[in-house]
């Protein structure tokens, strides 16, 4: 219940977050971010600033780039 | 006499269409959300096209790997994240908001209907409306700018009735309680201004 109130309020509407779902990492990025310290989210604090937020940003600030796998 | 649905019959249809949506889509529904996901793809910030499905589900597994020091090698696929299945479910995003918008208004043509006043019609026959304005113009105008307020107090609170009254208070959010009870005592207490105003 308290975990609930530290929801990312964008949780729901976040491109970024269908990607970690459909990459089986949602909730490793969810625990680190989403849920408990969304306010660290680069994301979040660009979206507070009223910035266009790039479609390739990370929560924790770098850029999704091609992966060597 | 009333045109809404009773109560007993609204509440449970709500909740059923909470509960499908959550169902088959695995997300909360929250309307203002989905404006907001279509806004965002229309300014183009939305997931990334330069690569393929396979290429940003890599990606993101890799950057995970690197940024977050945990190991996926060897865990297996989640399930339905077949590159088949991202690929559904990446560019399902666009038209899915587009159908849900469309399902809004059809369900309100549906309501009227079953209500018996399926009548399709371009003015605007609210009874409320004539407290504010007589003028047609002034009542489209009372209504865009009623329209602009609710989604600028949306944005702002992070979601509107259906996100907090309908999903946030089910789940007994503390932000939601809040939202809900600041959005519904303003209409309460909008309402008892207009009664008193005019």
């Amino acid at each position: 219940m308290a975990k609930d109130d530290k929801d990312c309020p964008h949780i729901t509407d976040c491109p970024m977050f269908t990607l970690f779902r459909v990459s089986g990492t949602e909730e490793i990025w969810k625990v680190r971010y989403c849920l408990d310290e969304y306010e660290k989210c680069a994301r979040h604090e660009l979206n507070q600033q009223g910035q266009i937020v790039p479609i390739d940003l990370l929560p924790n600030g770098r850029l999704l780039r091609k992966g060597r796998r | 006499m009333s045109s809404y649905w009773p109560f007993w019959v609204g509440a449970p249809v709500l909740a059923a269409v909470v509960l499908v949506h959550w169902v088959v889509r695995r997300r909360m529904l929250a309307v203002s959300g989905r404006y907001t996901a279509i806004v965002n793809r229309l300014r183009g910030d939305d997931v990334a096209p330069q690569m393929s499905m396979k290429e940003l589900v890599e990606a993101m597994r890799a950057a995970t790997e690197e940024s977050l020091g945990v190991e996926l090698s060897n865990e297996p696929p989640p399930p339905g994240a077949s590159i088949a299945a991202t690929s559904s479910v990446m560019a399902a995003p666009a038209r899915e908001h587009l159908v849900f918008m469309g399902g809004l208004v059809a369900g309100g043509f549906v309501g009227a209907w079953v209500g018996g006043t399926g009548a399709i019609t371009w003015l605007l026959h609210s009874t409320e409306l004539p407290r504010i304005t007589a003028s047609p113009t002034g009542s489209v105008l009372a209504l865009f700018v009623g329209g602009v307020l609710v989604g600028f107090g949306t944005r702002m609170a992070g979601g509107c009735t259906s996100g907090h009254g309908l999903c946030g208070l089910s789940r007994w959010r503390h932000a939601s309680i809040g939202a809900t009870m600041a959005f519904f005592s303003t209409g309460v207490l909008t309402a008892y201004a207009l009664e008193l105003l005019t």
